[in-house]
């Protein structure tokens, strides 16, 4: 059974006269436990596709399923709470609350799912320990770097047990060191615990390291190829 | 909850200097209202004190022919007196009362004449009951004078050139209307905070009154009584007609409706000047809060995209926004009262309009004073303001589309 189906996804877009087809007539599966990269030039539609994947955008056509449950026939606040415990989401860049620790920030989902706080004080923890940043748990983000507020991204996309984390371009304002270490973590957390991640991205490190590689083009699937 | 009110908590203080300008305007937006509240009610209380000390006191009774016809043999008669007197010393609210003598006439000097009351007193019990005698600004309270003293308004001095003294010719008609005049030495100038009051009455003993007009003693056509609360006035004026015949007790707001007018019309006016700033502080509230709401657009996407629903934005912003608002309120509320109670005791002299306030019957030296009901009022306000405020930015964090918001730039 596949985690994520889609079928003839098409979204347009309309500029004035115009039309742009970002994502046209996309229908693929994804299995769970994948690791899977999402690649292309800019502008392809990468991020529009991780995005009506997450429900965070509506198709203009074609159905998105995800675990057997059609997501584009669900309300607004519905479509949040599905978002909430099922997909965890890490972005390139403002992932996350500023005023907030990187424990308040891994936890505020939890809490948004209403775990109680015994509850997300061993998972944040544990998860700040996965991700390499035990030391750095009562920081703010502006006290980290990139690459450990990316850590903290994937550890909290990770705290409300999702069935897949989508992670547009999250190395895209990494160094390479930076880059290498969050994609160790993340392959680790893939082997280890069958954590299924899509990425979007243009970078050839982590083109490198996924099983399989689907390759867009003018919102259109170029190549689908697996390692 | 908890961690919703944690964030809009820190979320305030992460712009300092916006903050700050917000923070700054309601600290100045609550102690301008309250301190030009306090000038102007202390103004009015002062005022208001000042008349009924000075002439009106809290009640007065007249006889209901003077009342209709103010003339000289329209005088209480010995038996009303007696009735009176007996009313006034059995009600326990009563702390004093004092009886006059008046007729209306006017004064003479060389440089001009006046018309005027000239009223005769009791110079010991009066100044029980009235302060002429601590508003001598020269002079003295019938002492040094054994011949005809006067005691004269600081305008009336001023219209008809007269100084302590000096004569001033007092004229009226007596009961059978024969024309009397007679020159009275002027002892003391005194000075009520109404320039009216000043111009038009002159004090003269009541023996000399009597002397003149050579009627029989207890001459009487005005009692003024003082209560030990003025709240009461019109309830025991009320109590003491159902007691006293054909003779009426009015207290000092049918007197003067003016009086009690003022009151009230400054109290409207003054809230508006309250509606106008909060109005103002508002504005800016919703201006800094919109700011920032656009600002973190890409945060609050990301919020939405993690599974916070628009209810718990929509909360977020609005604690925000009142927090924001209400920061500075407790230190705008102390700053005023202490300004307010230091200039309360010491006051402020408005000497550059002091005449301007003369004329219009109020003391140059004022002292601000708000009921304490007025900070209430203003943190209401605030508060409700804050509200207010708070919605347009909540409501355009709603708007945002998650996808949208995340990809902005
Ligand atoms: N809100 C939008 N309005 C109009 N066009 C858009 C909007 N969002 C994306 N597009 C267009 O859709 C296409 C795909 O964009 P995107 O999914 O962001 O590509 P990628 O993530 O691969 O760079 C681009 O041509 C982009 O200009
Ligand atoms: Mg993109």
């Amino acid at each position: 059974m596949s985690v994520i189906k889609t079928e003839n996804l098409v979204k347009t877009y309309t500029q004035g006269e115009y039309e742009i087809k970002a994502v046209d007539k996309v229908s693929l599966e994804i299995e769970k436990g994948e690791f899977t990269v999402v690649c292309g030039p800019s502008g392809s539609g990468k991020t529009t596709l991780l995005n009506i994947i997450g429900g965070l955008d509506d198709p203009t056509s074609g159905s998105v399923v995800i675990n057997d449950k059609e997501i584009t026939s669900l309300s607004g606040n519905q479509l949040i709470d599905f978002r909430l415990r099922n997909i965890g989401f890490v972005f390139q860049a403002y992932n996350l609350i500023p005023v907030l620790t990187a424990k308040e920030n891994v936890g505020f989902v939890m809490l948004l799912q209403g775990k109680s706080e015994a509850e997300r004080n061993e998972r944040t923890e544990e998860l700040l320990k996965a991700v390499g940043l035990e030391k750095e748990m009562k920081k703010k983000p502006t006290q980290m770097s990139g690459g450990q507020q990316q850590r903290v991204a994937v550890a909290r996309a990770l705290a409300s047990k999702p069935q897949f984390i989508l992670a547009d371009e999250p190395t895209a304002n990494l160094d390479s060191a930076s880059t290498e270490n969050l994609l160790d973590i993340m392959a680790k957390m893939n082997e280890e615990e069958g954590i299924t991640f899509i990425f979007s991205t243009h970078d050839q490190r982590v083109i490198d390291r996924a099983k399989r590689v689907i390759t867009f083009q003018d919102g259109k699937i170029f190549s689908d190829v697996s390692a | 909850m908890k961690t919703i009110f944690k964030i809009a908590w820190r979320n305030v203080w992460r712009n300092k200097l916006r903050s700050g300008v917000v923070f700054t305007s309601v600290l100045l937006g609550i102690w301008a209202g309250l301190f030009v509240l306090a000038i102007s009610s202390g103004m009015l209380e002062q005022q208001k004190r000042g008349t009924l000390e000075s002439q009106l006191s809290h009640i007065q009774i007249h006889s209901d022919p003077y009342l209709a016809d103010i003339k000289l043999n329209h005088n209480f008669s010995k038996s009303q007196i007696a009735e009176i007197d007996q009313a006034l010393n059995d009600t326990k609210e009563v702390k004093n009362f004092c009886k006059r003598s008046i007729v209306e006439g006017t004064g003479s000097t060389a440089h001009g004449f006046s018309n005027l009351n000239v009223i005769g007193v009791n110079p010991e019990i009066e100044q029980k009951v009235t302060t002429i005698h601590e508003r001598l600004i020269e002079g003295s309270y019938f002492t040094k004078y054994k011949n005809r003293p006067a005691l004269i308004g600081r305008k009336l001095a001023e219209d008809l050139h007269l100084e302590v003294g000096k004569t001033i010719n007092l004229s009226f008609q007596d009961a059978e209307g024969n024309f009397i005049q007679s020159g009275f030495k002027v002892e003391g100038i005194f000075g009520s905070p109404s320039q009216s009051f000043d111009k038009s009455n002159v004090f003269i003993k009541q023996e000399d009154f009597v002397d003149l007009v050579a009627g029989e003693s207890n001459y009487v056509h005005e009692y003024a009584v003082n209560l030990f609360q003025v709240g009461n006035s019109k309830r025991i004026a009320e109590q003491l007609n159902s007691e006293i015949k054909e003779a009426t007790a009015e207290d000092w707001a049918t007197i003067s409706p003016e009086l009690s007018f003022r009151d009230e019309t400054a109290g409207a006016g003054l809230m508006v000047i309250l509606v106008i700033i909060v109005f103002a502080l508002t504005f800016g509230i919703v201006n800094t809060m919109l700011m920032a709401v656009l600002e973190r657009k890409r945060e609050l996407g990301m919020l939405l995209c993690v599974g916070m629903n628009k209810r718990n934005v929509f909360v977020m912003i609005v604690i925000e926004t009142i927090f924001l608002s209400l920061v500075a309120a407790p230190a705008g509320l102390l700053i005023s009262w202490l300004s307010i109670s230091y200039f309360g005791s010491s006051g402020i002299k408005l000497d550059a309009v002091g005449e301007a306030l003369y004329k219009a019957g109020i003391d140059s030296m004022v002292y601000p004073a708000v009921d304490s009901s007025a900070y209430l009022t203003i943190s209401l306000m605030i508060m409700f303001a804050s509200i207010i405020a708070s919605i347009i930015p909540a409501r355009k964090a709603l708007k945002y589309n998650p996808a949208e918001a995340v990809r902005a730039v």
